[in-house]
C-alpha cells in the first residue's frame, strides 16, 4: 500500500464518495422532511363539508302593477359575514376547563356548520396551553388564531402588546361585527379584559365564576346550623362537623381546601388573604411593594391571622387534603367527605351538580373578618381592588397579534361569547359572563337550589379579579409558591416566612423597574 | 484504510447536525445567561454580567436542587447496581424458562419514562392505588405526597423498578461469558462464594460494571418525565430536581436569563462528570490489558 | 448435593417475586384501563373486574387520538431513518479509519447523549423558533438526533468492529471505494446489529417527552404529550383515561420489543451499549 498511490486514489475516491454521501444524506433528510409534511397533511383531517346554499330568488310579478315585490333586506348573519372566509381553518387552544370543553363540543360544531370556517381546537392542560401560547407569541409564528386568555395573564399579554384590540378591530371591520353582540352586557368581570385607559376590549370573556363558600345544605340541616359569616364562626362550625363526622359512615371531616402544588399559593392569594383583609396579594398597587414598611400588607398581622386560621382548619381536614387539586374539596363534598369549603371554585360545584343532580350544594359569601366586611361595603362598587371578599375567576378569548386569520377568528370569538354561548357556559358549567343570562337564570331550579345566580347578581361586585400584575406568573411561581409551601410545611415560622416572602417580592419588583 | 478525506466526509454530516443543534444554539443561550430577561413582562432584557452564575453558586436553594439530584443518583447506584448484579448472578446458570424470564423482565425497559410516571401515579395515589392499601394492612400509613422523604422514596422505588432490569441484562452477557475454568479454579482453591465474587468475578467484569454505573449515573442526573408526573417537584419544592427546576423556569416563570445560566452550568457539570468517568474507565482498560 | 435443592427453590421463589414486582404495575395499569372511573376510585380489587373496551374506543376512535399515534410514528420513523443514514458512515469511519481526533470526537458525541434534555430545552427552542419551525415534524425529527446519533454511532461501531477486516481489505485491493465497501459489504454483514440499533433508536424517539413540550405543536402532537395532558390536568384527573392512554403509549413499544426479543436475550443490544 504505497502512500503516493493512495493519495491519488484517495482524492478521486474522496470526491466521488463525497458526492455520494452528500447526495445520500440530502436525500435522506429531504425524504424524512417531505415524508413528514406529506404525512402530516394527509393525517390532518381533511374535512369536507357539504354546503347547502340558500338561494334567495326574488320573484317579480309583472302582471298586476299593484303588486310590487321588494328584495328582502340583508340581515346580518354569521353565515353571510363569514362568506369570504369559508374554508379557512382557525386554530384555537384553551385549557380543558369544563366551560371550554362544553363550548368546544357543543358550540364549535354549530359555528363550523354556520360559517364554513373549520376550527381546530386543542383543549389541554394549563401548563401545556401556557407553554404553547408563550411560544407562539414570543416567536410570532402565528400558529394560533384565538386562544384562552386567563384573567390573571391578560395584563402580561397586554403589556407585551400581544393581543389584538377587539374594539378597534370591530370598528375597522364593521361587516364582521354581530349587531346583537352587546359588550355592555358583560358582567363587571368583563372590565378585567379592558385596557384601563381606553376602555377597549382585548379579549371577550366566556367563563366567569366566583370563588366562594360552598356547603352541603343537607349536612347543615342535619346539624341545624346556618352558614358562618365570620372566620371564628366558620372554625367553630368546622369543629362541630369534625366531631359529628366521627360517627358518620365513612367518616366526615370538618373542612377541606385545595393544597397540591401551585393550588396552595392560589388558595391564599385568591381566598384566605382577601377574606382576612390582605388585598391584591399583599402588594400595594400604588407603591408596588409588599412589605409593611413600604406600604404593603403581605407580612402584616392580618396575613399572619390568615395562616393561623388556616392551620386551625387544617387540623380538621381529611388526611388526603394535601393532594387536593383545584376542585378536590368539591369532589370531597360530593362524596360526603367534607361538609363545606371556604374558598371553592363555583365551576367545580357546577360540574359536580351536573354529574349528580341530587346533590344539595349551596353557596354564600365567604367567611370574613368583621373589618373586611366593613371595608368592602364602604368602598365604591367599581373600585374592587380596594377591598374584596374573594376571587372572581375566569377566562376569555383573545386574538394574538400574530394570527393570520384575524377576521375568521373575530367571528369565532364573537360566536363563542355572545348570549347563546354564554348561556351554555352558564347552565352547563356555572360560568355566566352576561348580565342578561344571569337575569334569565334567576328563576331557574338551579338557582333555587344553590342560590348561585342570585349571589352573582347581587354580590358579584364584592369579588375581584386578579390584580393587574404583568409578571403574575413569575411572582406566584417563584415566590409565593415557595414560601407558602414552606410556611404550611412548618419549615419556617409564619412571621419569618412572610417577612422573607415580602422582601423577595420587593426585590424582584424593584429589579423589574417598579 | 487511512483515508483522511473519506473519513471526514463520512463523519461530516453527523458532526454538522450536532453542531447545528447542539453547539450553535448555545451562543444565544450564553447571551441570555448574561442578562436579566423575563419574557412575560414588558421589562426589556438587561445586561447583568455574571450575576446569574454567582447566584447559582451561592444560593442555597439551587444547591439544594443539585444536592437532591446527586443524592438520588448515589442512592440509585447503591441500590440498583448490587441488586441488578445479584439478579444477574441468579440467571447465569441456564435453566428452563430463563429466556421467558429475561423477556418479561425486560418489559419495563420499553416503557416511556412519562408512562412510567403515570403507572406509578396509578399505583401510589391513595385513592386509586393498591400500594397504600397494601401498606395499611401491615399498619403503615403511606401517602407518598406527605413529605419529602415519602416522595423521595417513591421516586427511588420507581427508578429501581424501571432500571434494575437494565443493569441485570447488561451484566448478564458479561457474566455468562466468563470462562468457567477460572471459577472452577477458585472453587478448588477453597474460596467462598463471596470471595470468588469479590476477587475473581468483579474484576473480570469491571468494564461492563463501570459502563453501567456511568450510564445510570448520568441518566439519573437528568431525571425528569417520571418525577414531573408523579410529584411535579412537590410536595412544595422538595423534590425539585435540576431538570424540573430548569423546565419550570423556562415554561412557567419564563425567566430565560436565569434558566439559560442554569442550563449552561448543568451542561458543564455533565461534561465534567463524563470526563472523570471516562478517565476511570480508561484506567480500568489499561489494567485489563495487562 | 442435597443442600442445593432448597437453594434452587429459594432462587426460583426469589425470581418469581422479582418478576411479580416488575410486572404487577403493568398489570395494574392494564386492568385499570378497562375499568370505569368509579371502579378505580373505590377500593378496587386486585383481580380484573371489568372489560370496558369503551375506554379505548372513546380515546382513540371517538376523540381521534389515533392521530397522535400516527404523529409519533412519523417522528420516530423519520428520526430513525435520518439517524441511520447519518451514523452508518460515521460509525464506519470511526471503527475503521485511524482518526487523530477520534477520542475527542467520541467524547463530544458522548456528552450529547449524557446531557439532560431539559438543559437543551431553551437552546433548541431559540433555534427552532428562529427558523419558524416550532411545531413541525422536521423540528422534532432533527431535535431527537441530539441523543440518538451518539447511541447509534456506538452501537454501529460495535457491530462493524465485529466484522472481520479481511473482507474489506480484499475489497479495497479489488478497487472498491470506501463508500462501496460500506454499502455492499459492511451493511449486509452487520445487518443484525443495524436492525438492533435502529429499533433502539426508534424506541428512544418514541418514548421521548421533554422536547415535545416546546417543539410539538397542534398538527404534530405526540402520544407522549397527549398522555401528559391527561396526567397533569389540574381540573379533575380522569383516571381511567390516564390508564388507557398509558396502555396506548406502551403497546406499540411492546410489539416492537416482542419482535426484537431474540436480540435482547442474546445480549447484543445491551452488551454493547
Amino acid at each position: 500500500m504505497g502512500l503516493n498511490l493512495d493519495r491519488k486514489v484517495n482524492r478521486r475516491e474522496a470526491l466521488s464518495t463525497a458526492a455520494k454521501v452528500a447526495t445520500g444524506v440530502v436525500v435522506a433528510g429531504v425524504a424524512a422532511g417531505i415524508g413528514g409534511y406529506l404525512a402530516g397533511s394527509a393525517v390532518a383531517p381533511v374535512r369536507t363539508q357539504t354546503v347547502t346554499e340558500h338561494v334567495t330568488t326574488t320573484v317579480t310579478v309583472t302582471a298586476p302593477p299593484t303588486t310590487v315585490v321588494t328584495p328582502t333586506p340583508v340581515v346580518w348573519s354569521y353565515k353571510e359575514a363569514a362568506r369570504p372566509y369559508r374554508g379557512t381553518t382557525i386554530r384555537v387552544v384553551t385549557e380543558n376547563t369544563p366551560p371550554a370543553v362544553f363550548l368546544k363540543e357543543e358550540v364549535a360544531p354549530k359555528f363550523e356548520e354556520e360559517t364554513g370556517i373549520q376550527v381546530e381546537w386543542e383543549a389541554v392542560s394549563w401548563g401545556d396551553m401556557y407553554a404553547k401560547e408563550i411560544t407562539d407569541l414570543e416567536s410570532g409564528s402565528g400558529v394560533y388564531d384565538a386562544f384562552y386568555v386567563e384573567q390573571d395573564i391578560i395584563y402580561t399579554y397586554m403589556g407585551r402588546g400581544w393581543l389584538t384590540d377587539l374594539t378597534i378591530f370591530g370598528q375597522r371591520n364593521p361587516a364582521l361585527v354581530d349587531p346583537k353582540f352587546d359588550p355592555d352586557d358583560f358582567t363587571a368581570f368583563g372590565d378585567a379584559f379592558k385596557d384601563p385607559v381606553t376602555g377597549h376590549f382585548y379579549a371577550y370573556p366566556f367563563e366567569a365564576f366566583l370563588k366562594t363558600y360552598w356547603y352541603r345544605e343537607d349536612y347543615y340541616e342535619k346539624l341545624g346550623v346556618k352558614p358562618a359569616e365570620t372566620w371564628d364562626e366558620f372554625i367553630e362550625l368546622s369543629k362541630k362537623f369534625y366531631e359529628w363526622g366521627k360517627d358518620q359512615p365513612g367518616r366526615v371531616y370538618g373542612v377541606g381546601f385545595q393544597m397540591i402544588g401551585i393550588t396552595l399559593p392560589y388558595l391564599f392569594v385568591e381566598g384566605f388573604f382577601p377574606a382576612h383583609g390582605v388585598y391584591t396579594w399583599g402588594i400595594n398597587l400604588a407603591t408596588m411593594r409588599a412589605s409593611v414598611e413600604k406600604g404593603g400588607t403581605l407580612n402584616s398581622d392580618r396575613a399572619v391571622k390568615a395562616f393561623e386560621n388556616f392551620f386551625k382548619l387544617l387540623e380538621l381536614a381529611p388526611p388526603e387534603t394535601p393532594t387536593f387539586s383545584w376542585g378536590g374539596n368539591v369532589d370531597a363534598m360530593a362524596a360526603g367527605r367534607t361538609p363545606h369549603g371556604p374558598c371553592e371554585y363555583s365551576e367545580a360545584a357546577g360540574a359536580a351538580l351536573a354529574k349528580d343532580p341530587t346533590l344539595r350544594l349551596r353557596c354564600t359569601l365567604p367567611p370574613l373578618l368583621p373589618e373586611v366586611k366593613r371595608e368592602v361595603l364602604a368602598r365604591p362598587k367599581t373600585d374592587y381592588w380596594k377591598a374584596y371578599v374573594n376571587y372572581y375567576d375566569g377566562g376569555a378569548f383573545g386574538i394574538p397579534y400574530s394570527s393570520r386569520n384575524k377576521e375568521a377568528a373575530f367571528l369565532f370569538v364573537q360566536y363563542m361569547t355572545r348570549k347563546e354561548g354564554s348561556r351554555v357556559t352558564a347552565t352547563k358549567a356555572f360560568a355566566p359572563t352576561r348580565k342578561s343570562v344571569i337575569e334569565e337564570l334567576i328563576p331557574s331550579d338551579l338557582n333555587q337550589k344553590t342560590g348561585y345566580f342570585t349571589l352573582l347578581k347581587e354580590n358579584d361586585w364584592m369579588y375581584a379579579p386578579a390584580p393587574p400584575f404583568r409578571e403574575h406568573k413569575l411572582l406566584i411561581e417563584r415566590f409565593y409558591d415557595k414560601w407558602i409551601h414552606k410556611i404550611v410545611a412548618k419549615e419556617v415560622g409564619i412571621k419569618e416566612g412572610l417577612d422573607q416572602l415580602a422582601k423577595e417580592i420587593d426585590d424582584i419588583l424593584e429589579a423589574l423597574g417598579y | 484504510m487511512k483515508s483522511k478525506y473519506t473519513s471526514l466526509i463520512f463523519l461530516f454530516p453527523s458532526i454538522l447536525l450536532l453542531v447545528i443543534i447542539g453547539i450553535i444554539p448555545l451562543f444565544p443561550v450564553i447571551w441570555e445567561s448574561l442578562h436579566f430577561h423575563i419574557v412575560a413582562t414588558p421589562t426589556p432584557p438587561s445586561f447583568i454580567g455574571l450575576s446569574n452564575f454567582r447566584k447559582i453558586v451561592t444560593d442555597p436553594e439551587i444547591g439544594y436542587y443539585f444536592g437532591i439530584t446527586f443524592l438520588l443518583a448515589v442512592l440509585v447506584l447503591l441500590i440498583e447496581v448490587p441488586l441488578g448484579l445479584g439478579i444477574a448472578l441468579l440467571l447465569v446458570r441456564k435453566f428452563r424458562g430463563r429466556e421467558v424470564f429475561q423477556t418479561l423482565f425486560a418489559l419495563p425497559l420499553g416503557i416511556a419514562p412519562i408512562a412510567v410516571g403515570c403507572i406509578w401515579v396509578l399505583v401510589l395515589r391513595p385513592e386509586v392505588g393498591p400500594f397504600t392499601r397494601l401498606l395499611n394492612l401491615i399498619g403503615i400509613d403511606f401517602n407518598y405526597m406527605a413529605s419529602f422523604w415519602t416522595a423521595f422514596t417513591a421516586i427511588l422505588l420507581m427508578n429501581i423498578w424501571r432500571w434494575t432490569p437494565f443493569v441485570t441484562l447488561t451484566l448478564l452477557p458479561a457474566l455468562v461469558s466468563l470462562p468457567p475454568d477460572i471459577l472452577e479454579a477458585s472453587k478448588i482453591d477453597g474460596a467462598t462464594f463471596w470471595k470468588t465474587l469479590r476477587y475473581v468475578v468483579l474484576p473480570m467484569i469491571k468494564i461492563p460494571i463501570i459502563t453501567v454505573i456511568f450510564i445510570r449515573l448520568m441518566d439519573t442526573l437528568m431525571v425528569f418525565d417520571e418525577v414531573w408526573v408523579l410529584t411535579g417537584g412537590g410536595p412544595g419544592w422538595s423534590t425539585r430536581f435540576i431538570s424540573i427546576d430548569i423546565v419550570r423556569r423556562v415554561i412557567f416563570e419564563t425567566d430565560y436569563g436565569f434558566a439559560s445560566a442554569l442550563s449552561l452550568v448543568t451542561l458543564y457539570m455533565t461534561i465534567s462528570i463524563s470526563w472523570v468517568m471516562l478517565a476511570i474507565m480508561k484506567r480500568g482498560r489499561l489494567t485489563e490489558v495487562s | 448435593m442435597q443442600k442445593t435443592i432448597p437453594i434452587n427453590i429459594l432462587i426460583f421463589l426469589a425470581l418469581i417475586a422479582i418478576l411479580f414486582f416488575e410486572l404487577f404495575p403493568i398489570y395494574w395499569v392494564i386492568i385499570s384501563s378497562l375499568r370505569t372511573r368509579a371502579e378505580i376510585v373505590g377500593a378496587a380489587p386486585f383481580y380484573p373486574t371489568s372489560l370496558r373496551i369503551e375506554n379505548f374506543h372513546d380515546v382513540f376512535l371517538k376523540w381521534k387520538y389515533y392521530e397522535y399515534i400516527i404523529n409519533s410514528l412519523i417522528v420516530s420513523t423519520g428520526n430513525t431513518l435520518l439517524v441511520l443514514s447519518l451514523t452508518l458512515p460515521a460509525a464506519y469511519a470511526l471503527a475503521r479509519f485511524r482518526i487523530g481526533s477520534a477520542r475527542h470526537l467520541s467524547f463530544w458525541f458522548l456528552t450529547n447523549r449524557m446531557s439532560p434534555p431539559a438543559a437543551f430545552l431553551l437552546p433548541l427552542y431559540l433555534l427552532f423558533s428562529f427558523f419558524k419551525l416550532t411545531g413541525s415534524y422536521p423540528a422534532l425529527i432533527i431535535a431527537y438526533t441530539l441523543f440518538n446519533i451518539p447511541i447509534s454511532i456506538w452501537m454501529l461501531m460495535a457491530a462493524i468492529e465485529s466484522i472481520p477486516k479481511e473482507i474489506e481489505e480484499a475489497a479495497l485491493l479489488d478497487g472498491l471505494s470506501h463508500f462501496g465497501i460500506l454499502i455492499r459489504i459492511v451493511i449486509p454483514l452487520a445487518r443484525s446489529g443495524i436492525v438492533a440499533t435502529s429499533l433502539l433508536v426508534w424506541l428512544f424517539a418514541w418514548n421521548h417527552y421533554v422536547f415535545g413540550i416546546i417543539l410539538s405543536g397542534p398538527g404534530t402532537k405526540l402520544i407522549t404529550m397527549a398522555l401528559g395532558d391527561f396526567a397533569l390536568t389540574t381540573v379533575g384527573i380522569e383516571w381511567e383515561y390516564v390508564a388507557t392512554m398509558t396502555v396506548g403509549t406502551i403497546v406499540p413499544v411492546f410489539i416492537v420489543l416482542f419482535i426484537v426479543r431474540k436480540a435482547i436475550v442474546s445480549g447484543f443490544a445491551f452488551g454493547k451499549i
